[in-house]
């Protein structure tokens, strides 16, 4: 399959982010900061509810890359996350994404988007890949 | 209130890693930078697969003093 600059890929929604999976990254990444897992702390913290660890979220836009670019076909060389605003449970996000530029050694430069069911922006981002030989 | 949130996060894979690498991890303070009060603190992670450089991590948190 060939990319040019400006091909867009197709959109993947995914399902919205629970409670319940919050618990369970907590338990697989070893990251048990309340403010992921405790309603009452994130209310005190400022936040109308828990929030959805930043990697769990940022998972979503590498499977979204890994969706078009299996592992079988392509090697990730890099990828960046910018978490713009809080994730929340409940938040379902779509993901968009953008061949930007063609890089030497065939790699190819990514631009992705995650968005919740409201249109935020909830995280920006970019991949490289690069075709295995 | 809001302490210290994960504001960007990038991995740079220079190469694969091998069942049986053994792993040496290897993180520096980079940057701090100050904007309205609040402090962005970047931090350089190395990890070693045996002797070779694997990957590269860039973490950036922001760091909002208690009010």
């Amino acid at each position: 399959m060939s990319f040019s600059p400006g091909t867009p890929l197709q959109t993947l929604l995914k399902e919205p982010f629970t409670v319940e999976q919050l618990k369970e990254y907590a338990e697989a990444s070893g990251d048990h900061n309340p403010i992921h897992l405790d309603e009452k702390f994130a209310k005190e913290a400022g936040f109308p509810s828990v929030i959805v660890h930043g990697m769990l979220s940022a998972s979503y836009l590498a499977d979204f890359v890994r969706h078009h670019f299996p592992e079988s076909d392509y090697l990730l060389v890099r990828f960046k996350a910018r978490f713009r605003k809080v994730t929340f449970p409940g938040d379902r996000f779509t993901m968009e994404g953008e061949v930007k530029e063609l890089l030497s050694d065939g790699r190819i430069l990514v631009t992705l988007k995650a968005k919740n069911q409201q249109g935020e922006l909830k995280i920006d981002g970019e991949a490289e890949v690069r075709p295995i030989q | 209130m809001r302490e210290l949130l994960h504001v960007d996060q990038e991995y740079e894979y220079l190469a694969p890693l091998k069942t049986g690498d053994p792993l040496k991890v290897s993180t520096r303070i980079g940057e701090i930078k100050e904007r309205r009060g609040m402090y962005f603190v970047t931090l350089h992670t190395d990890v070693f697969g045996g002797e070779d450089k694997k990957i590269v991590s860039n973490t950036t948190f922001v760091v909002r003093p208690k009010s």
